[in-house]
């Protein structure tokens, strides 16, 4: 997915929230096990944090250019709608540079 | 009334604070601590001479190897006849590298037993008993005539380096008090003896100390020529026959 | 420390006589017959064990402490006056008393210490024992009878106490430890009232231990806490007791200064005014101070102390108890740093004016400048450098406010360029300070324990010397307080033990626990990330991380860089500050101000007029860590929060606070005002930095991360940290850090 590489383009920071043990961010932390060395690879200068932390709800968010943020709650979804979630961080971030 | 005996215990109290104590009792002979001297600080070089290291060598297989801080005791001691009487603190330290401890656990060693003289002693130290049956029989004449003789102090060494006087505990010559130790460190550790002379005289003491300066070895023992070792003069009035046996040797069927 | 609370016990109700059943006793005393008595064999046929008392309410451990079953099967029950209680075998007839509720006054005794049994005072009666017991030293037997406040045992602690009075010197009007003094404490608790000594008091001459701990040895009691402290948990082998009976002295016999980074350590254990602070001699009695609880910020250990302070002024500071970072003790940097508080403090807003020179403005002034200078600036030219010092609420202000600013340029000094902070397994200890006693084998790369975080040192210590466990060290030849293997200076043996070449390796691979502890200075290089690589190597093949263990951490340096990292303060681009043009220093006082172009705009707010001042074009006060309330994360993850002790100083704000009014000068408001609005923000950066007092564990340790093309220099490892007691802005200011440093350094 082209897309993966232009993370960088358009986004300046990405965050993922989860908890370490809860049974609602398991498929965040399976998405993050599977993509993480592939985003990276693809954005390495990009910064994907990630940060744990017992009973959070997982979130995904994203920090553009000039401090604006948006978030998206991850909870309950599967690996592919998380994927979507990222991807549409991504549209808005490429709206946002226009 | 009340007044007076008020006044007269002030005054009891006061004599107790009053008392000047016995002028050459000096209580503990070395500092708990070190000073620097020329001869004496931790830049000094200081190590077994040969011979002692075979010494050492024999006194460490005493102890186990993993327990070698057993052996501080006469290592020190060894360290002290080598040095002439005295360790200095680099004697100290050379003893701690071999016995693979830190220093100040050898010092606490040395502090602890006064027999380890961590100041400079005469070739000849002449070690006066102070105890009780001593001391009932006139061993304070006897320091009081050494220390005149030589014209130090206790603790002190002569001008020459020969002497120096000191107290010691009970030696167990009780019967034949007074007497005086002398700690020959004149041929280092090989000539190292460890002698009494007992029921001396203050004149006696003299003779010994003059017999000493000229290097003359004298037998060690009574110094009464009446008496044979711990023996009464004139002989033995007990103990002259064979000791009787027990009345019964069956205590059953007594 | 406080036996006060054992006095008010001691004083209890004398009149049992009013609170018995019958009222009429105590005027008429009738005699009564029993029917046991009137048989012929008498009491002696009574020989049943009394119940424990029931009307009296039960007993739980002094202080409210858990008690520890390491194998619940073996425990065993003794009975401590009348009360049965379990405890674990193996534990003294002292500790079966505390777990009891019975507190056994002691002098010698200390729990993070060896046994001595030298003092005697905790002496209590036990049954069929024809002596009194010193129950620190005693193994408590299944089924002991202990008594504690028989005639017997009191009369032992009488006797005891009028033993100890009988050569310690009528000091309590010139002695600092008045009011804090056990001697003080347990005389008035369990001494007679009066002693029947009237000879001389011996006297014993004052050892010179440095510029930290005063001596006044004719206080000394002799319970050799502080020899067995400077041997068992400060490592250096310096202090002794030298002589016998009466004449003992604790000393170092030659004239040696205590040079250990714990040596104020025993002005806290010393029962007595032996041993004293220096800095707080004569300053203050314990009564007058209030004590606030905070967390040290010298180093990234964040040990608990508590902030002793009288109206504007921090006194001193003294240890917390906290089992998992840093036990009882604190280093001497904590503990003496406080009077560069008072030193060089920024305290207005200055702008520098035309010639150079600094003039004080108001806030408004100040940080009208500031905005407009932002504004005209181009966002890639503008650059924000977070300090050592920094709080966690002001490091998230800052790096909003530059982000809404357009820059990107945020970081944290210390912190190397492209530092990947994206897993938090990467750079903090995973294996936790109090999970070191487990580990077996420590590699130590390019770090010095015992000057970048004494309490790491000390805890590594306490590990080898309870288990043997072996440590390999890769630097610069430095001294360590306990055996290690010097195993190379350059990356290059970190090569060789990645690919098996070395023996160590065999050691990591043979250890139950392998630990392998980096330097946070390997986060300034240039391969850091192959250097990192090359640890994941070793760390794979030693099974370093495991489900039930992991080994691999790293040891940061600075108070700040922990939760720097956690919000993502990284600098990006290799030449951000040779070219910026607005440089706003949070209180960073370690950059290179030679990198600053010299037509760049420096905005520098903190609370010392250290080294960064020198360059600032404005200067902002801010307050210091004893002024504000700030979270902190320590090196292993645990994040803990400063509170004000003390008023801050002239006209200076809290560091997030300043930001946010020059956002909203600058016109682009920060949306938070209050501190838990900022702590909802960092929530949704970093949620564990609001986790207060918890340490959050890291996961995807083994998270496949992309290939490095990058190889290993040759350069060897540098030391980080090269003056124990001068590392940033408030040791710096310090007069008594710079007299430690001019007398205790190993040169």
């Amino acid at each position: 997915m082209a897309w993966r590489g232009n993370i960088s383009k358009y986004l300046k920071e990405l965050r993922f929230l989860m908890c370490q043990t809860s049974p609602a961010s398991s498929t965040a932390r399976a998405f993050v096990e599977k993509n993480y060395k592939e985003l990276k690879t693809l954005n390495p200068k990009l910064p994907i944090l990630i940060r744990e932390c017992s009973g959070t709800e997982p979130q995904l968010w994203a920090r553009y250019d000039m401090g604006v943020e948006k978030g998206i709650k991850l909870e309950g979804l599967t690996e592919e709608q998380i994927s979507k979630a990222l991807q549409d961080l991504v549209k808005a971030g490429e709206s946002l540079k226009r | 009334m009340l007044g007076r005996l008020a006044a007269k215990r002030l005054n009891e109290i006061r004599q107790v604070f009053r008392q000047v104590l016995f002028p050459s009792r000096a209580f503990s002979t070395a500092l708990n601590y070190h000073l620097d001297s020329p001869d004496n600080n931790p830049d000094l070089q200081w190590e077994f001479s040969a011979v002692n290291k075979e010494k050492v060598k024999e006194i460490l297989s005493h102890y186990p190897s993993n327990y070698k801080q057993s052996a501080v005791i006469p290592l020190l001691d060894l360290a002290q006849q080598q040095h002439g009487g005295w360790l200095p603190v680099s004697a100290m330290n050379a003893v701690a590298k071999v016995v693979e401890v830190a220093p100040i656990r050898v010092y606490e060693v040395a502090t602890f037993y006064s027999m380890f003289n961590r100041t400079k002693v005469g070739k000849y130290h002449l070690l006066v008993c102070g105890t009780t049956p001593c001391m009932i029989r006139g061993s304070r004449e006897i320091e009081e005539a050494l220390l005149q003789h030589l014209g130090v102090k206790r603790n002190e060494v002569t001008k020459d380096g020969l002497f120096s006087v000191g107290e010691m505990e009970c030696m167990g010559c009780c019967v034949n008090a007074p007497m005086i130790t002398v700690a020959d460190y004149s041929n280092g550790s090989e000539g190292y003896t460890y002698n009494y002379y007992e029921d001396v005289t203050p004149k006696r003491v003299v003779e010994i100390v003059e017999m000493l300066r000229k290097g003359e070895k004298l037998p060690p023992g009574t110094q009464n020529p009446k008496r044979i070792k711990c023996g009464p003069e004139g002989g033995n009035t007990t103990l002259l026959s064979e000791p009787k046996p027990p009345p019964c040797r069956d205590l059953d069927s007594c | 420390m406080g036996l006060g609370l054992l006095a008010s016990k001691a004083v209890r109700p004398a009149s049992r006589i009013l609170h018995s059943p019958n009222p009429r006793n105590f005027l008429l005393r009738t005699i009564v017959s029993k029917p046991e008595l009137k048989k012929p064999e008498g009491a002696a046929a009574q020989t049943q064990p009394e119940p424990p008392p029931v009307d009296l309410p039960p007993r739980t451990p002094v202080a409210g402490a858990r008690v520890h079953f390491d194998n619940p099967d073996d425990a065993i029950e003794v009975f401590v006056d009348g009360y049965p209680v379990k405890i674990p075998k193996g534990m003294t007839v002292l500790q079966a008393c505390e777990v009891a509720g019975v507190d056994i006054p002691r002098f010698c005794y200390h729990s993070r210490l060896s046994i001595a049994g030298n003092c005697r005072m905790c002496l209590v009666e036990v049954e069929k024992s024809p002596k009194p017991v010193a129950s620190c030293a005693m193994p408590a037997l299944p089924g002991m009878k202990i008594k504690t406040d028989t005639p017997v045992a009191k009369k032992a602690r009488e006797g005891v106490m009028e033993f100890l009075l009988m050569n310690h010197p009528l000091d309590c009007p010139i002695c600092d430890q008045g009011g804090e003094c056990d001697l003080q404490d347990q005389s008035m608790a369990f001494g007679s009232d009066r002693g029947r000594f009237t000879e001389m008091k011996r006297s014993v001459v004052d050892k010179n231990l440095g510029p930290l701990v005063k001596t006044v040895m004719t206080r000394c009691i002799q319970c050799t806490r502080c020899v067995r402290f400077a041997t068992e948990v400060a490592g250096v082998q310096d202090l002794g007791m030298l002589g016998r009976g009466s004449g003992e002295e604790i000393g170092t016999y030659v004239e040696k200064l205590m040079t250990s980074e714990l040596s104020g350590n025993v002005i806290d254990i010393c029962p007595v005014g032996a041993l004293t602070s220096k800095p707080f001699a004569f300053k203050a009695r314990n009564w007058e101070l209030k004590g606030t609880e905070s967390i040290d910020v010298t180093d990234a250990v964040g040990s608990n102390i508590r902030i002793d302070s009288r109206g504007p002024e921090v006194m001193r500071i003294v240890p917390r108890l906290n089992e998992d970072i840093n036990e009882e003790w604190i280093s001497d940097k904590t503990r003496f740093c406080y009077d560069g508080l008072k030193r060089q403090r920024l305290n207005d807003p200055m702008i520098r004016g035309r010639d150079g020179r600094f003039k004080a403005v108001s806030w408004r002034d100040a940080l009208a400048v500031v905005a407009e200078i932002a504004h005209q600036t181009k966002p890639e030219e503008i650059v924000g450098i977070s300090g050592r010092l920094s709080d966690t609420e002001s490091m998230m202000a800052l790096k909003d406010f530059l982000n809404r600013m357009g820059s990107d340029n945020v970081w944290c000094e210390g912190i190397g360029v492209n530092t990947n902070a994206d897993l938090r397994s990467g750079y903090i200890m995973n294996t936790s300070i109090a999970g070191l006693e487990k580990a077996d084998v420590f590699l130590l790369v390019g770090t010095q324990p015992r000057v970048e975080a004494a309490m790491v040192n000390a805890r590594i210590r306490k590990t080898v010397k309870a288990t043997q466990a072996k440590v390999g060290y890769i630097g610069p030849p430095t001294d360590f307080n306990y055996d290690h293997q010097h195993l190379g200076a350059d990356p290059q043996t970190l090569l060789d033990i990645a690919e098996g070449r070395h023996p160590f390796s065999k050691t990591i691979s043979n250890a139950k626990n392998p630990c392998i502890i980096v330097g946070g200075g390997v986060l300034e290089r240039k391969d850091k990330d192959a250097i990192l690589a090359t640890i994941e190597t070793i760390a794979k093949n030693g099974k370093v991380v495991r489900p039930d263990w992991n080994g691999l951490n790293m040891l940061l340096l600075h108070a700040a860089q922990t939760a720097a990292l956690d919000l993502g303060l990284v600098p990006r681009s290799e030449k951000s500050l040779e070219s910026a043009k607005f440089v706003y220093l949070m209180g960073a006082d370690d950059v290179n101000l030679e990198q600053i172009p010299n037509d760049a705009f420096v905005v520098y707010q903190g609370h010392h007029g250290d080294k960064s001042v020198y360059r600032a074009n404005v200067i902002l006060p801010a307050a210091a860590f004893s002024e504000k309330e700030g979270t902190y994360e320590n090196t292993e993850g645990c994040v803990q929060q400063t509170l004000p002790a003390v008023p801050t100083v002239g006209d200076a704000r809290d560091d997030w606070k300043i930001i946010r009014a020059l956002s909203e000068v600058a016109g682009m408001r920060l949306p938070y005002d209050t501190i838990s609005a900022i702590r909802a923000r960092i929530k949704t950066v970093a949620p564990n930095l609001v986790h207060m007092d918890e340490r959050e564990p890291a996961i995807f340790s083994s998270l496949p991360k992309p290939d490095i093309t990058e190889k290993v220099s040759k350069t060897p490892f540098g030391i980080a940290v090269e003056n124990f007691y001068m590392t940033d802005a408030i040791t710096r200011a310090s007069k008594i850090m710079a007299q430690c440093s001019a007398a205790l350094l190993k040169k």
